[in-house]
């Protein structure tokens, strides 16, 4: 196995340690949390041959729709819209 | 092994998101999850679209040795030679069976007309494996099973002459499937067991017939 891959696991894992120790209990920080480590990791990941490559954009894509809609709800309960 | 960690990953990724989804203090573990979902989906497809990438640039290779073949108006008909006879595991193509074959030559004549000598996935694949046990069946289980790992398990029954070579569990990449090569020198398998019993005989042999039945394949070598 690659080191990026165990590198994503291995953060992921020590994310999801340190929001059990904290409490959280709502989904789209662990959501948002899991798009920033994808995408951090993905430059080492890459280059990867055609089919996966739009495989691995596609979910990065969908990680980072996630993470915006997340942050959108966010402020607009901030902005009291 | 290797290949069961990607699926058995995508398997323990999948079921810590949906724990994680459905118990609401185990919240966290959809970030564990997700990883271990897209890293096993990553790794499982990973070593099957690179090895597609290499196949298909190893490609041109075999489509010029192809159009040697042609050019040169040889039958497609591939004899291994050991490396006792010619310095190193190699194929003839020719009208008949070498009795000897110049060292180091690409071209030799023969009394049935000119010889081409190629390099084959054969002679590569005991370069990979290294000593040989005496008897084929063994050589065989330690090259193609073992070393290779490109079937799971080999029989081979000798009948009048002829080597009836049974495999089960074939896993090999196709490298020249519909070529002039594939006729000449026989698929990978057929190739490596080609040249392992060439080996192991001391005598050059071709492929008489290669039979695949789903992930069963008989390689027939006279």
């Amino acid at each position: 196995m690659r080191l990026p891959y165990i590198a994503m696991v291995t953060l992921a894992g020590l994310a999801s340690a340190f929001f059990i120790h904290l409490g959280v209990s709502t989904v789209d920080v662990v959501v948002s949390i899991y798009a920033l480590i994808y995408w951090a990791v993905a430059p080492f990941l890459r280059p990867l041959p055609r089919p996966l490559g739009l495989l691995h954009t596609a979910i990065g894509a969908v990680l980072l729709a996630a993470f915006a809609y997340f942050a959108a709800l966010r402020i607009l309960s901030i902005l009291k819209l | 092994m290797r290949d069961e960690v990607g699926p058995s990953l995508a398997l323990i990724g999948a079921a810590a998101t949906l724990l994680g989804l459905l118990q609401p203090n185990l919240t966290p573990l959809v970030a564990l999850g997700l990883a271990a979902l897209t890293v096993g989906v990553l790794a499982s497809w990973e070593p099957a679209a690179r090895e597609r990438v290499v196949a298909k640039l190893a490609e041109a290779g075999w489509e010029n040795t192809a159009a040697l073949i042609q050019a040169m108006g040889l039958p497609p008909k591939a004899y291994y030679v050991p490396s006792a006879v010619a310095g190193r595991p190699v194929a003839v193509v020719a009208q008949g069976p070498p009795l000897e074959v110049p060292r180091g030559a690409l071209t030799f004549k023969t009394p049935g007309g000119p010889a081409l000598v190629l390099a084959t996935p054969g002679g590569k694949a005991l370069e990979l494996c290294g000593e040989l046990p005496g008897d084929l069946g063994e050589a065989l289980r330690t090259c193609v099973v073992n070393a290779l790992g490109l079937a799971r398990s080999v029989s081979v029954a000798e009948r009048g002459g002829e080597y009836v070579v049974e495999y089960s569990g074939v896993s090999a990449p196709e490298l020249y499937e519909r070529l002039v090569v594939r006729s000449a020198l026989g698929g990978v398998v057929a190739s490596v067991t080609a040249a392992v019993a060439a080996e192991v005989l001391g005598r050059p042999v071709e492929v008489v017939e290669e039979r695949r039945v789903g992930r069963r394949l008989v390689v027939v070598l006279r």
